[in-house]
């Protein structure tokens, strides 16, 4: 029969896992192979061009664009300091108590004198960028000038939808059980830059104290969209995320609402209590998918590495769980497949399922809302 | 002579494959199978959903296809087939990012250029605006965008920032989301004497495309050869692209198509066959495509990011929660819709279980249709390639308005295609998303794709013409009835017009009061005249209160005749639950 495809979150407990890491412009590395390196060991750096300041002199000095070489004191190029004069007026016979001088708003370059827009462009001093290496690992190769390709062995957990970017931070689990949920008070300053497993739902709350303590990330197995909007203060559209202007990563397991976090995952997270993590909340729902990840360096090297999850097949006996209403979260056994199109509750033919969750009593699920496990 | 077809359509969502055979010297369509579309991890080839949804061709029609992962071609006896075709669009949708000198001028214009041409813009860079250089690389590398905009400088201005964005963009070397072989497509529409810089730094980089420059004077905007080419290269460069896909051009017989482009085919064959000004629309996961044939001239457009699985959460954010809620016939929990959308967003190939879950996906197709349609309109409506000069004060407006050039009292037939439309429930459902979308004047004909082969009908179209119009005519094609309805309002509950017909040889004369709607099956092959005289402003296509005569025609769902007035309002108090209740009733809409 034909294989059934969901999307494929991975949950693996160990894993070859290899992040390049490439500076936005060229720059110089500052690690070599073989090298060992932690989360945030800087592996690359570079100069970028500073900040371009403009000046408005034709306004201030009331002269026209194409006046303004008259009127300058510096040219393209020169280097000029905080509060130097770069233009002054030409008072008449010459007076200069009568003068108005246009000084530099920082330390830099002259950048651009145009006369069409009667702006000067002054540019500060180049500044440094600096490249971490995202997760504790070994470099396994540089690329000249450009960045590195970090390798691990981890552990490794994709989220399904997640908001801000990049962290670590030590990981550590508030709850007991995955269906559990957190009074928002139980996140508190004994959690400041960790990475925090808060069970079923995060809350706008919980993000908000998590925020208040300096809570690096949060991870929960559901959340409700109302409050991402709050937090956001925007209608998330089209699922791209990972650039929000928030001081904290939120990274969900397995949807909007209120949803126990997989077993599985679950049970790698408790396991890894304690331990440093690094997280990305970055998610792009569209072909060429980024789903948000959770990766835990293994201080051992195991010989065990999981393979990437291949297709698997729907089979009766197989365990799935439900994702989508009215069963969204369940977990259930199939009990038979149906190839043929049935008509269900809404009138549409689809294909179908039977599954149980309690052993005795079957109910009838869409084959696309299930998910294999 | 070809006598087994095999055709697949890989959408953003789902992969569609149908199979055509010639039985007694008719091609019929004869069996449809369906898989989710493979363009996630761990799949992540488009070659996996099409021959998953072959397998379940197999499966029902006992004819054995493939053999591993290979097509079997020749067809001989209950083995293999004779060609294969394909259409795509599991790209999905287009995710720009826009960069202009400076933020208020014409980094605004950009924006509103890519936007007019249905993308979401991911961000906006400006030289002007607070971040770092470095930022601004960091975040064209990591947003992975469809493709870039670049504009900035008036023709005969400063030439150096333009030139600044695009060693920005030559040093993020960005990747586009899919496809090694496949270069990011940046449109350069600044200073036209900063082409050659711009040409010198980014035509190694990118697939860089020169149009005019969209702002060359500080007060002229020209927006539309950068918004056509934005859309020209959406359906031709990224649409197409999923993983996989280059795979999958060395199976078919003739070249994938994008999905848009085939449908457009058919639409417009429907026009000329039939004499009629058409609409068409096809409603896919991430993309809404509306396509007219208006007095001659024929328009496409792609609503990027208006669709019913991965853009349905954008289809909330454009029109507001208040608006899908209003066409939900119960009272419904904000917070459990939102969410139940964004679950929608994060697992596209997901199908409602419940009657209540598919009324709110029906609500949102609603939505996604009217603003699918509303850009179609502006859109074909400014496309005459003439520049527009606008006062300051009119480029700080936000909307990207268009001149809406369709009377809808002469559409003669509306089409709809894709997921939400040709798999209803019942045809029923479908015709009152339309309607209720459309807001059709005087009279119109409604049809659907039977089962969504309009894709596939469009492509084999033209390597196989006689198969390609008889299964049309035949399978693919349900007129579903005719819609009368009259333009403005009056007060709810008073006389709005009076009708009169002769059917099945009895004389039927009625009238009916703002705010109903009456319904008749009449079926398909019914044919007949309707009279109607309107009340006070309310207007048919002739004109305020003038009478008029319309041909009926009969289909699987009948005559409705909708008195709700136009715009259609459907107040948001607690008339609204009993009002959408009765309506959907009359039309026997819902079981439940």
């Amino acid at each position: 029969m034909a294989e059934v495809f969901v999307p494929g979150l991975a949950c693996l407990d160990v894993a070859i896992i290899s992040k390049t890491r490439l500076l936005p412009i060229d720059g110089d590395l500052l690690v070599k192979v073989g090298d060992k390196v932690k989360f945030n060991t800087v592996v690359a750096m570079s100069k970028i061009p500073g900040i371009v300041h403009s000046v408005n002199v034709v306004n201030a000095l009331s002269i026209t664009p194409n006046e303004i070489e008259r009127y300058m004191v510096v040219k393209n190029g020169d280097t000029v300091t905080i509060g130097q004069f770069i233009a002054e007026s030409k008072p008449l016979f010459g007076m200069s108590w009568f003068k108005t001088r246009i000084k530099s708003p920082v330390n830099g370059t002259i950048e651009n004198i145009s006369s069409i827009t009667g702006q000067v462009l002054v540019r500060e001093p180049p500044q440094d960028v600096k490249l971490n290496a995202y997760i504790s690992g070994v470099i396994k190769e540089v690329y000249p000038k450009s960045g590195v390709l970090v390798e691990a062995q981890a552990s490794f957990i994709q989220g399904i939808f997640g908001i801000g970017g990049e962290n670590f931070g030590e990981l550590s689990c508030l709850v007991e059980n995955p269906g559990d949920s957190l009074p928002s008070g139980a996140i508190n300053e004994k959690v400041r830059g960790k990475v925090v497993v808060v069970g079923k739902i995060v809350t706008k709350d919980h993000i908000q104290n998590a925020i208040k303590n300096g809570v690096k990330c949060l991870i929960a197995g559901g959340v409700y969209d109302l409050d991402i909007k709050e937090i956001l203060g925007y209608e998330i559209g089209v699922a791209i995320t990972g650039n929000e202007n928030i001081p904290i990563t939120v990274v969900i397991t397995e949807g909007f609402g209120e949803l126990a976090i997989a077993e599985r995952t679950f049970k790698l997270l408790k396991q890894h209590s304690g331990k440093l993590c690094a997280i990305n909340g970055t998610t792009q729902i569209r072909a060429g998918v980024q789903r948000p990840e959770i990766i835990i360096p293994l201080e051992s090297v195991s010989q065990n590495v999981s393979a990437p999850e291949a297709l698997k097949e729907l089979k009766v006996g197989s365990a799935v769980r439900v994702i989508r209403e009215p069963y969204f979260g369940k977990i259930g056994k199939v009990t038979q497949i149906i190839d043929e199109p049935q008509v269900i509750e809404t009138g549409s033919k689809v294909r179908i399922i039977k599954l149980t969750f309690d052993g005795t009593t079957e109910v009838i699920v869409p084959r696309s809302n299930i998910e294999l496990i | 002579m070809e006598k087994v077809i095999l055709a697949t359509d890989c959408g953003s969502t789902t992969t569609k494959a149908i199979l055509i055979e010639l039985k007694d010297g008719v091609y019929r369509q004869t069996f449809r199978g369906e898989s989710p579309t493979t363009v996630e991890a761990p799949f992540e080839d488009v070659t996996k959903g099409v021959l998953n949804s072959i397998k379940e061709l197999e499966e029902l029609s006992g004819r054995k296809i493939l053999d591993g992962g290979t097509i079997i071609k020749p067809a001989k006896d209950n083995v293999g087939v004779d060609i294969y075709v394909s259409t795509s669009s599991a790209g999905g949708g287009l995710q720009m990012l826009v960069c202009g000198v400076v933020k208020q001028m014409t980094a605004t214009s950009a924006q509103k250029c890519a936007l007019g041409a249905g993308a979401i813009v991911t961000d906006v860079i400006a030289s002007n605006d607070a971040r770092q250089p470095y930022e601004k690389i960091d975040l064209i590398r990591k947003l992975r965008p469809d493709m870039i905009l670049l504009s900035g400088g008036t023709d005969g201005g400063t030439i150096n920032h333009v030139v600044e964005l695009s060693e920005y963009i030559k040093a993020a070397k960005p990747r586009p989301r899919f496809g090694k072989t496949f270069n990011l497509p940046v449109i350069y529409a600044g200073n036209k004497d900063a082409r050659k810089y711009v040409e010198d730094t980014l035509t190694n980089e990118c697939d860089l495309k020169i149009t005019e420059n969209l702002r060359p004077k500080l007060e002229v905007e020209n927006l539309d050869p950068a918004r056509e080419l934005i859309h020209e290269l959406f359906l031709t460069h990224v649409m197409q692209q999923a993983p996989g896909y280059d795979k999958l051009l060395t199976w078919t017989d003739v070249p994938i198509m994008p999905t848009p482009a085939a449908v457009g085919l058919i639409i417009q064959k429907i026009a000329r066959k039939l004499n009629m000004n058409v609409i068409g629309v096809d409603i896919g996961g991430a993309t809404t495509d509306v396509f007219s044939v208006y007095e001659g001239k024929f328009n496409r457009t792609v609503s990027a990011n208006l669709g019913m699985s991965y853009s349905i959460s954008n289809v909330m954010k454009e029109t507001g929660i208040e608006n899908i809620l209003k066409w939900v016939p119960f009272s419904a929990d904000e917070k459990k819709v939102r969410d139940m959308v964004k679950n929608k967003m994060i697992r596209p190939t997901t199908v409602p279980q419940r009657v209540e879950d598919l009324m709110i996906e029906h609500a949102i197709s609603r939505e996604a249709l009217r603003l699918a349609f509303k850009h179609h309109k502006a859109l074909t409506g400014s496309l005459k390639g003439v520049h527009k000069e606008r006062t300051i004060t009119e480029f700080t407006a936000e909307d990207v308005k268009g001149e809406e050039g369709m009377d809808m009292a002469k559409v003669d037939l509306i089409v709809g295609s894709g997921g939400v439309l040709s798999h209803a429930p019942k045809r029923n459902q479908s015709a009152m998303m339309m309607v209720d979308a459309y807001e059709p004047v005087g009279s119109t004909y409604l049809a659907v794709d039977s089962i969504f082969m309009m894709p596939h009908l469009g492509v084999l179209s033209k390597r196989n013409e006689k198969a390609a119009t008889e299964v049309f005519e035949k399978d693919c094609m349900i007129f579903l009835g005719t819609c009368i309805s009259t333009r403005g309002r009056i007060k709810p509950g008073e006389k709005a017009f009076s009708y009169s017909f002769n059917w099945k040889g009895k004389d039927i004369k009625k009238d009916i009061n703002m705010g109903e709607v009456h319904f008749y099956k009449v079926g398909l092959e019914e044919e007949f005249k309707i009279n109607v005289e309107p009340y006070k402003t309310l207007d048919f296509g002739p004109g305020r209160g003038k009478p008029a005569e319309f041909n009926i025609k009969g289909g699987v769902v009948g005559l409705i005749i909708d008195a709700r007035g136009r715009p259609l309002y459907i107040p948001p108090d607690e008339r609204r639950i009993p009002l959408l209740t009765e309506y959907f009733k009359i039309l026997e809409a819902y079981d439940k």
